[in-house]
């Protein structure tokens, strides 16, 4: 007989849950094949597991159906986004205070590179919002891996910030700001970016929706 | 004619939501039992199977209609059972309410192309 928990656990493999609720789901699936894989057997069929297997065409397309069926679609996605504009407030609004604590007037800075002569002096805080939800979104997909929390979303912050690294490297090599101003802000948006991340993925965490709890009191 | 029900929710869904919620009214059961009863009340003409089911139980416990539970099976096997809680009991009357209003157009559809 097949091991049907090492089979489904094999082929569900890329179901982004928890690790117990994937366990869980694991269990489950392979009782079901495994019983049903069982009574054909009792029937004499001639091939019981090709039968069993047959339940199931697509693993990765039910992998995804059970995804979304536990979280919600919308509700994931609304989640990414809600917790992800936070994020990327909480970053600017640190970033800000901590460049203004630091003696660096950004928009000075930026109205001397005159890149704000094109664009409007709100504009850099508004582009920290959608970069706020790519984080989001950074940190449910590698969440599966490395578990849920600080960590994790520290993790996600440090990758954008990364990005947002290079990116003012590579404006300061063009001489569009000046190397001053790019030290000050690769170091001003490591803390905003961790703490904006964090701050996200709490959120993200504590709206997560579980079966209603009062009805197991039921 | 007025007092019977719309049926709103989409045909299929609807349907396996009320299957399943009307075999887990009789008693819990643990998905392959649900399965199989389902298929013993239809005569086989409704059936689920890995692939449909269990996506289906999940987002009805996520809903709050069923609530998954692991308990022994009597092969001493565990289980997870679902049960029918308060809020699926009040979402199986309307689909029945539905499902019998659909049935009864479709049965006068059919005797119309009868005729």
């Amino acid at each position: 007989m097949p091991d049907w928990e090492e089979l489904v656990g094999r082929r569900l493999g890329r179901m982004k849950l928890e690790p117990e609720e994937r366990q869980e789901v694991v269990a489950e699936v392979a009782a079901h094949l495994e019983e049903c894989y069982q009574e054909l057997c009792a029937a004499g069929s001639p091939d019981p597991e090709g039968y069993t297997l047959a339940q199931v065409p697509d693993w990765k397309a039910l992998g995804r159906r059970i995804q979304s069926s536990k979280e919600g679609p919308m509700n994931q996605t609304i989640r990414i986004v809600l917790c992800g504009l936070l994020a990327g407030a909480v970053a600017v609004i640190l970033g800000l205070s901590i460049s203004r604590l630091a003696g660096v007037e950004v928009h000075s800075v930026l109205a001397a590179a005159r890149l704000s002569s094109a664009l409007p002096g709100w504009s850099g805080a508004i582009f920290h919002l959608p970069a706020g939800i790519l984080m989001l979104w950074l940190y449910t997909a590698i969440r599966p891996k490395y578990g849920p929390g600080t960590k994790t979303a520290a993790v996600a912050g440090l990758a954008l910030w990364a990005i947002t690294a290079l990116t003012l490297a590579h404006w300061s090599s063009m001489g569009i700001i000046p190397r001053d101003f790019l030290l000050v802000g690769v170091a001003v948006a490591m803390p905003a970016w961790v703490a904006g991340a964090v701050t996200g993925a709490w959120f993200y965490e504590a709206t997560e929706r579980k079966p209603v709890q009062a009805l197991k009191a039921a | 004619m007025g007092a019977e029900h719309k049926v709103s929710s989409p045909v299929k869904r609807g349907s396996a939501q009320l299957a399943v919620l009307a075999v887990l009214a009789e008693a819990p059961r643990h998905g392959y039992d649900i399965a199989k009863r389902i298929r013993q009340q239809t005569g086989g003409v409704v059936s689920f199977d890995v692939a449909s089911l269990y996506p289906l139980l999940y987002s009805m416990e996520r809903r709050g209609w069923v609530q998954g539970a692991w308990g022994q099976a009597p092969s001493g096997r565990e289980r997870r059972y679902y049960r029918l809680t308060p809020a699926g009991r009040r979402r199986l009357q309307p689909l029945r309410r539905e499902w019998r209003s659909f049935f009864r157009a479709l049965n006068r559809l059919a005797r119309l192309a009868d005729a």
